[in-house]
């Protein structure tokens, strides 16, 4: 089954999709690139032992949901490849608003009872206006650790709870896996965000995060932590355009641990959906394994690239064979 | 989980550890900045920066 297809034909079938040429254009174009997003609720509604299908609508709520807060995300933050640089900050505002309220209607024209309805609806609701809490707290730039986690347990980690919970729900599974889902997608989410913030850090040519003087968690890091090369790099951050700036910055996140930390990070954050994954009776757990597995991967190849194997990490012995 | 500075302070002590799982933590720490670069592209850390993958989408 292709569920991007799936996804869009769901949609288009909602006649605002053929007034509004520009909604189309925007959801088509994004479903070609294949979010692996879109995915997550198709997976949970898999895990519970229900086909794929039964999934769709859960899928097009969410793929809504990402296309509005993209769109909002990039104004907030002032991105060079925003969509509103294309058609205006008054118009990508309003395509959000459309595509959040096309989320809603994918679950109300979902065919599930009204009490699952209900209980999607209130999922999808509650994501959208924490995650809006979240990218208020993120506009402010932590300035500390607490306020840097508790951004990402606000803007990150919502949707993806949220994103394995309606699939979850509209699969028809009982009240207490669909919380222990959504708890799982909450720690993958912020796998994901640490993951995010390590490649745009690492980016070359400079990332808008270090233009912009935010605070993604390796920088965060490297500003917190009293290590030698300290007050180096918060020179370096303060004009990070100049010269050899921004190599010398990154190097001093190796160095200091920064990396590391955030390797540390996604570790632990594996074991604990890990060990969730492994306390709770699921249809198809291969199928939640194997998204965590493919989360975690690029951790197990950076152990590998540098000459670790699983027999010297003894609190980690059998991770590696997780790897897809 | 650790704070970033009870993690500085452990990693910074790794080298005692032999074979430990921080010691693995501390070698990230002698990584060059080459092969930091191959782990964005190689090791799949570019793969999961979805945010971007979406954006560079709606940017095209």
């Amino acid at each position: 089954m292709d569920i991007y297809q799936a996804t869009v034909d769901y949609l288009l079938t909602f006649p605002i999709f053929d007034s509004w040429q520009g909604l189309r254009t925007i959801l088509q174009r994004i479903a070609s690139s294949q979010p692996r997003d879109w995915r997550l609720p198709v997976i949970a509604c898999e895990a519970v032992g229900e086909p794929a299908k039964k999934g769709i609508p859960a899928s097009a709520a969410l793929a809504s949901a990402l296309i509005s807060i993209i769109l909002v995300d990039d104004l907030l933050d002032h991105d060079p490849h925003g969509e509103y640089h294309r058609i205006g900050s008054g118009k990508a505002s309003n395509v959000a608003l459309a595509f959040q309220a096309a989320g809603i209607d994918a679950l109300m024209k979902s065919g599930a009872s009204p009490s699952v309805q209900l209980a999607a609806l209130n999922s999808l609701n509650r994501m959208m206006l924490t995650t809006a809490y979240g990218q208020e707290l993120d506009v402010q730039n932590p300035v500390d650790e607490a306020s840097y986690w508790r951004v990402v347990e606000n803007k990150s980690a919502p949707f993806y709870g949220c994103a394995l919970h309606i699939g979850a729900l509209l699969a028809g599974a009982r009240e207490d896996t669909t919380q222990y889902l959504e708890q799982l997608g909450r720690i993958y989410g912020e796998m994901i965000q640490i993951h995010d913030d390590l490649n745009d850090t690492m980016a070359i040519p400079a990332n808008p995060d270090w233009l912009q003087k935010r605070k993604p968690l390796p920088i965060l890091f490297a500003l917190t932590v009293e290590h030698p090369d300290r007050a180096r790099f918060m020179e370096l951050y303060e004009d990070i355009s100049v010269g050899n700036a921004l190599q010398e910055a990154q190097e001093i996140l190796i160095r200091c641990g920064a990396v590391s930390y955030c390797v540390d990070q996604i570790i632990c954050r594996h074991q604990i959906a890990q060990e969730l994954l492994n306390n709770t009776a699921l249809a198809n757990q291969e199928i939640v394994d194997s998204l965590l597995g493919g989360v975690i991967a690029p951790v197990w190849k950076l152990f590998e690239s540098l000459g670790l194997s699983a027999h010297a990490l003894p609190t980690l012995t059998s991770a590696p064979s997780q790897e897809r | 989980m650790n704070t970033m500075k009870g993690f500085y302070a452990s990693i910074a002590s790794a080298s005692r550890l032999q074979g430990s799982y921080l010691e693995a933590l501390s070698e990230i720490t002698k990584m060059s900045h080459k092969q930091a670069k191959a782990l964005r592209s190689d090791q799949g850390w570019q793969d999961w920066s979805q945010q971007n993958q979406i954006m560079e989408t709606l940017g095209a």
